[in-house]
């Protein structure tokens, strides 16, 4: 059985982590969104194909071996499809978002977000308060969260990405919303799978949240880019 | 209904005689490290670590061949205790694993338990937690007594089947013996899990765990 003491499990962590991701909880307007090709400039080549050795490892610090992926895309367009947004994006900072407190005092979980500037939306379309920047949370293991934000804060990358993003609670009913999710997950989004960041890598398109196991379509198609630009094309032209 | 091998259960898990289990834990440990002839595994086999300081594991190797998982608290996905039993004992207990459920057990090899964790994408992950009972060896050996596996009830209702179930016990189970993902549709490690919802090892999982343990 759900029980919605669950709720109360989830507390802050920090003043300090709440200011530090400053701007990530979702407004109550999303009237108007902010979609694919307004409001930002295509991003160069020159932007976006530059390699930085550091990145994957700061990516790969948030990626979980052995996870059970919820869904998982046979090809760009379908995972583009299945985004709320696509976007390039740099990363701006890194905080401890959200603790779970399960009723076994072993079950702590930690979420990690990781909050992004988004500078082009190639694809989907991101509500105006998530114009600017948004939140992209991971789940951390055991108690690793604030030793990770340590290590992560430490190697932020400078160049961009391409995020496939799905809005948290985005294809839920209320009611399974109010019965299911957590207070305040919504303000958060997350990668659409361990496929759903794309950066750019020595030989080509890397997808840095995958573990060599993963033998995905999407994953093999991104791949298969020899730059972001490239696959950014590819991600503009899904209609 | 659990296939019992009574004759080769440790006695200590049942009465809880952490001293003895540790000791046994340092006998198994210097085994393991010094000892055991490692066979050459390939494929899905080997501990894998999560990434980040400290480090933990999300796959991790069992101590020794007696494998008990105790549930830990209310079952939020109906059904998904009974499809851990069923996995062991239809999967696991027929290796050279000795593998069951014991609610008893308050030093479990494994601990499962689910909670609605959220809109993570994520059905299920195993973790060498912090307060373990238990670790050592290095990646691709490394051990890890008193492991996490957790089962997201966020998703339940796409768990609605008992083949679903089993597989995604049978899964997260794997990747507390050392079995990582597989290139194998016919393996319930195989990824991604709902193109094959496969509730069964192969006989290539097997023979990783049997030559290990």
């Amino acid at each position: 059985m759900i029980r919605h003491r669950h709720a109360l499990g989830f507390v802050a962590v920090s003043v300090t982590a709440s200011l530090a991701l400053g701007g990530c909880a979702g407004g109550a307007d999303g009237s108007t969104t902010q979609h694919a090709g307004s409001g930002y400039s295509v991003t160069t080549g020159s932007d976006l194909d530059a390699y930085e050795a550091k990145a994957a490892g700061f990516y790969s610090s948030l990626a979980l071996e052995g996870a059970a992926q919820r869904r998982t895309y046979k090809s760009l367009e379908e995972g583009v499809k299945a985004s709320t947004a696509v976007v390039v994006a740099e990363v701006e900072s890194v905080g401890v978002t959200r603790t779970f407190q399960g009723e076994s005092p072993d079950d702590v979980v930690r979420f990690v977000g990781v909050v992004i500037k988004p500078t082009e939306v190639l694809a989907g379309r991101l509500a105006p308060e998530h114009s600017a920047r948004l939140t992209v949370e991971f789940v951390t293991v055991a108690d690793q969260g604030a030793n990770l934000v340590a290590d992560l804060k430490a190697s932020l990358p400078t160049g961009k990405a391409v995020w496939l993003l799905h809005r948290k609670g985005e294809g839920f009913t209320p009611e399974q919303a109010a019965e299911l999710l957590q207070p305040g997950e919504t303000a958060y989004f997350r990668t659409i799978s361990d496929q759903g960041l794309f950066l750019q890598g020595k030989q080509g398109v890397e997808t840095p949240l995958t573990t060599p196991s993963s033998g995905h379509d999407l994953v093999r198609e991104a791949q298969s880019y020899r730059s972001l630009s490239q696959v950014s094309a590819a991600i503009r032209a899904v209609r | 209904m659990i296939r019992w091998k009574p004759q080769r259960r440790s006695s200590m898990m049942s009465r809880g005689g952490v001293r003895r289990a540790t000791a046994l834990s340092c006998v198994v440990t210097l085994t393991l490290t010094l000892g055991f002839a490692q066979p050459a595994h390939a494929g899905n086999w080997g501990s894998v670590a999560c990434g980040g300081t400290p480090k933990r594991n999300c796959v991790s190797l069992a101590n020794n061949s007696y494998h008990v998982v105790n549930w830990i608290g209310d079952q939020d996905i109906p059904g998904m205790g009974a499809a851990v039993n069923w996995s062991l004992a239809n999967n696991y207990n027929p290796t050279d694993l000795v593998a069951y459920y014991d609610a008893s057990d308050p030093y479990p090899d494994v601990k499962a338990m689910d909670e609605p964790y959220g809109d993570i994408h994520l059905w299920g992950w195993a973790e060498c937690p912090t307060n373990n009972t238990g670790v050592g060896g290095s990646d691709p050996n490394r051990w890890c007594r008193g492991q996490v596996v957790r089962f997201n009830s966020t998703y339940r209702d796409d768990l609605y089947t008992d083949a679903r179930r089993r597989t995604l016990a049978c899964h997260e189970i794997a990747h507390t013996v050392g079995l990582r993902h597989s290139n194998y549709k016919s393996s319930c490690v195989y990824t991604p899990i709902e193109s094959s919802w496969s509730t069964r090892l192969t006989t290539e999982d097997q023979d990783h765990i049997n030559s290990y343990y």
